[in-house]
């Protein structure tokens, strides 16, 4: 392979071509709707797993196994659910008038991607939540008891400002997930399509220097990727400074 | 504590949906994965057991022209194993013995040294998987399970949790152990490293099921199916499913899904207590 | 069998703070040296200097007649216990105790006798295949110091180390410390805040005050003779009492802010103004006299044994405490005459603090 130095040709190559503008959008999107959905979701079952006392051991069990899926296998238990000829959820969103069509409709696969991903992260954030959960003390939360009859308005005044380094810590996390892990998601369910309106970063990065065997291109999107991630880590370190300063 | 009975029913009930909503997926697929093709074709996805079970997993466990491939899911299944394997004992030793030179030595260079291996390392594979793939490549390493393993190893969270961990061993101990007439490296293999017996079950546990389903390098690396790993079949099998105008092997994508999962969702579940507190500490 | 001789060592650490400024120091063979002060004096960086823990900015430190500046700590030949004990917490304790030996090569032979006879002088005998967490403190405490014997070093170092355990154990390990060196004979450097244990423990007691050696003596010596301010204040319980005096024109006597007079030597300047430290156990009550000195009483604590009686003398209300054997009964308000014999009394340079 023969390579010549052409400077900064290739970002802006990179830069100015709608497609990659049209995927960092999507990454965009994508990730806050993970990461918003995923937190809020697991943070809700957390809460009530925290209180029940009768199985509560078989509930966190049933919760956080997932941890272990793998994102492809996510992203293939979710195709076979929205596959146009037997996809139970495809069928029944049709059934009731959606007229669902995640091959051809971009909105309709964001849809599918996203509650793949955010099927295969909640686990992980409930195993976090539960653990801030059960580290708050329980003279906190029985004072609160005594000073508040509205478990919601405990909730949002007590508990959750006491799980706020977790949360953000959380959002970290799953920004970081959205942008990386879900490369096996989105390979194995919707490959970027329809028009790679469903392709992240990381995802355009594989497509163009290894299907397309641009490497030039690729290697210019691999290093706006590397800056975008250097800020999600310097948030990150700052996060654990303070933390262990407290 | 209190409770109203409202919300401890509330409560259950929010539990229930949620479990089913993380099990009713992989539930559908092991039941699927036990009926035939043409049954599938023709009545949907299936909620119970059919009676193929043995048929299906039997073809794809033994018969390498079930998985579309050169490779039988056994031999994959070992893949994965050697993989998860290797990534977790070379994950452990490798942030091992990073932590303990940071945590231990001091040396000049020794904090901007720092700072740069973690600026590096906390950069996922996936934004230096052009230049890491090039490495590989010239170095001959492509399809083998050193260029497999080797390249993921590099990487801080590790690293990052041995740190926390060591820094919690009383100093006092360092120096009990100096006056004992132990040097650095008996320091370490005397004293640290069986203080850290389970830190390192734990690290290990989360690094076998993390190796176990990489997916866009070893998808890379891999050319030769003779190494793929159970994850990188699913998605051979995949792509193949509508091949040659037959009737899609739903079940047996099915089957070989359920086997890429189970090894890992064992050992989380089996080692959870283990498990949990390893990760909660490692993000620390 | 030992000596330590520490020759202007010094201590400044990389931030340019002098936490040691030239110490000097001889430690006799089989002596029993305490090092006391208040927390951030230097006596625990002047310990982990002779251990070899710190490193040692200048002058130099000799165990014998070896200089060890530069020796590592498992050469020196020194054995450490230390405050939290510093146990390896997965060995066991017989683990513990033979790591040095076994780092030192000796035969397994060997290193069985000496740690079950190290054992049987600790009366550990039955502990020996447990791990340190199932010890009580007292016990642990033990291993610790068990470690430290095995080795017989040429010098101990116990670094605060009864500080972790309740009064009561701290007082039995205290003697059994005490006994365990006499029995050994080991050259030892004991550092601690506690000046309880310091006056108990030590054949010579080194009070440190900001990296200086303040004073250096016998506890006997130390409490009869404070040489400055500092020393006074630090050694004794409840602290000496100081009050602002003047020396009369004819250097014949002292007076005080009541007016009451001290008896002097004629040695001092007339006309200059000093400190005078009356410790509260040389007070005595005395019926209403003239010349003596008049307080009154502000509070009082009874101890059963001793009363201690908190009282304001004179016009500016300075705070005297009286400690009388036995219990006594005062009013608030009382008015209380009091004397003190002129030998006993200290005085002090107002300035420097120094002893005159």
């Amino acid at each position: 392979m023969s390579s010549q130095f052409v400077w900064f040709r290739n970002f802006k190559d990179v830069l100015s071509s709608g497609s990659w503008l049209q995927s960092a959008i999507f990454t965009a999107v994508f990730s806050f709707l993970v990461a918003f959905l995923s937190i809020a979701i697991s943070l809700f079952l957390a809460v009530r797993a925290d209180e029940v006392v009768r199985g509560a051991k078989s509930y966190k069990t049933l919760l956080m196994w997932g941890y272990a899926i793998a994102p492809p296998v996510a992203g293939l238990l979710g195709t076979m659910l929205f596959n146009p000829l037997m996809g139970d959820l495809y069928i029944l969103l049709n059934s009731l008038g959606f007229e669902f069509n995640h091959i051809e409709n971009a909105n309709d696969a964001t849809f599918v991607v996203t509650l793949i991903a955010v099927w295969k992260q909640v686990s992980v954030n409930f195993i976090f939540f539960l653990s801030g959960l059960q580290g708050i003390p329980k003279s906190v939360t029985e004072a609160a008891t005594l000073d508040c009859k509205s478990a919601e308005r405990r909730f949002w005044t007590i508990t959750f400002p006491l799980l706020a380094p977790t949360t953000f810590f959380l959002m970290v996390i799953n920004l970081t997930y959205a942008f990386f892990e879900t490369f096996g998601i989105i390979d194995v369910s919707t490959k970027g399509s329809p028009g790679g309106s469903t392709a992240t970063l990381v995802y355009k990065v594989y497509v163009d220097g290894f299907l397309g065997a641009d490497l030039g291109g690729s290697s210019a999107q691999s290093v706006l990727l590397m800056i975008m991630v250097s800020v999600l880590t310097v948030f990150q370190f700052r996060f654990i400074e303070r933390k262990v300063h407290y | 504590m209190y409770q109203s009975k409202w919300r401890s029913i509330t409560n259950h009930l929010i539990l229930i949906l949620g479990s089913l909503f993380m099990i009713a997926p992989v539930w559908i697929a092991l039941v699927s994965s036990t009926h035939t093709r043409e049954f599938l074709f023709q009545n949907g996805l299936q909620f119970w057991f059919g009676g193929h079970f043995l048929e299906n997993y039997g073809a794809i466990l033994f018969d390498s022209s079930a998985t579309k491939g050169r490779v039988t899911a056994l031999e994959m299944l070992f893949n994965s194993m050697v993989l998860g394997l290797g990534f977790a004992i070379g994950k452990v030793i490798i942030s091992m013995m990073a932590a303990y030179a940071i945590v231990y030595f001091r040396f000049k260079l020794a904090v901007p040294l720092f700072w740069m291996i973690f600026a590096t390392l906390l950069l996922p594979l996936e934004v230096r998987i052009v230049p890491s793939y090039e490495v590989v490549a010239k170095l001959g390493l492509l399809n083998t399970y050193t260029g497999l393993i080797l390249p993921l190893i590099a990487s801080a969270t590790g690293t990052f949790f041995f740190r926390q961990f060591f820094r919690s061993v009383p100093d006092e101990l360092l120096e009990a152990a100096r006056l004992d007439g132990a040097g650095p490296l008996r320091f370490f293999i005397d004293i640290l490293v069986p203080l850290s017996v389970t830190m390192i079950a734990a690290i290990f546990i989360i690094m076998f099921v993390v190796g176990w389903n990489q997916y866009l390098w070893p998808l890379l690396m891999t050319t030769d199916d003779q190494l793929y790993t159970i994850v990188i079949g699913i998605k051979q099998v995949y792509n193949s499913l509508y091949e040659g105008g037959q009737i899609p092997q739903f079940p047996k994508a099915f089957a070989l899904t359920i086997m890429a999962t189970i090894p890992p969702v064992l050992v989380v579940v089996i080692f959870q207590r283990m498990f949990v507190k390893g990760l909660v500490e490692t993000e620390k | 069998m030992a000596t330590v001789t520490l020759n202007q060592a010094e201590k400044t650490y990389p931030n340019g703070f002098k936490a040691l400024h030239g110490i000097d120091l001889e430690i006799g063979d089989g002596e029993f040296t305490v090092l006391v002060g208040p927390s951030g004096c230097g006596k625990s960086t002047l310990l982990r200097m002779i251990a070899g823990l710190e490193s040692i900015s200048g002058g130099e430190i000799k165990i014998d007649d070896r200089v060890v500046n530069n020796v590592a700590p498992a050469d020196r030949d020194i054995a450490m216990v230390f405050q939290n004990y510093a146990l390896y917490p997965h060995m066991t304790n017989y683990g513990n105790m033979a790591y040095g030996l076994k780092n030192r090569g000796y035969s397994k032979a060997e290193i069985d006798t000496k740690v079950r006879h190290a054992a049987s002088i600790l009366q550990l005998d039955d502990h020996l295949d447990r791990k340190p967490q199932q010890l009580s403190g007292g016990q642990r405490q033990r291993v610790a110091m068990g470690r430290a014997i095995v080795r017989e070093p040429k010098v101990f170092l116990f670094d605060e180390p009864l500080s972790n355990l309740d009064a009561k154990l701290r007082v039995d390990m205290r003697l059994e410390i005490k006994n365990l060196q006499q029995r050994l004979g080991i050259t030892s450097v004991y550092v601690t805040h506690d000046q309880v244990e310091a006056m108990t423990l030590a054949d010579r007691l080194i009070v440190m005050n900001a990296g200086i050696a303040e004073q250096i003596g016998s506890p006997i010596e130390i409490y009869e003779k404070p040489a400055s301010l500092f020393v006074a204040s630090f050694i004794g319980s409840p602290s000496m009492n100081f009050l602002d005096g003047k020396v009369s024109d004819d250097k014949s006597h002292v007076v005080l802010g009541d007016g009451s007079k001290i008896d002097l030597d004629h040695k001092i300047d007339g006309g200059r103004e000093l400190v005078v430290g009356v410790r509260p156990e040389h007070f005595t009550l005395i019926a209403d006299g003239s010349g003596a000195q008049r307080a009154r009483v502000r509070m009082i604590e009874s101890l059963g044994a001793e009363t201690l009686v908190y009282l304001e003398f004179g016009d500016k209300g300075e705070n005297v405490t009286l400690r009388m054997q036995g219990t006594h009964q005062f009013t608030k308000g009382q008015e209380l005459a009091l004397s003190t014999s002129a030998d006993l009394v200290h005085l002090f340079d107002k300035d420097s603090g120094k002893r005159l």
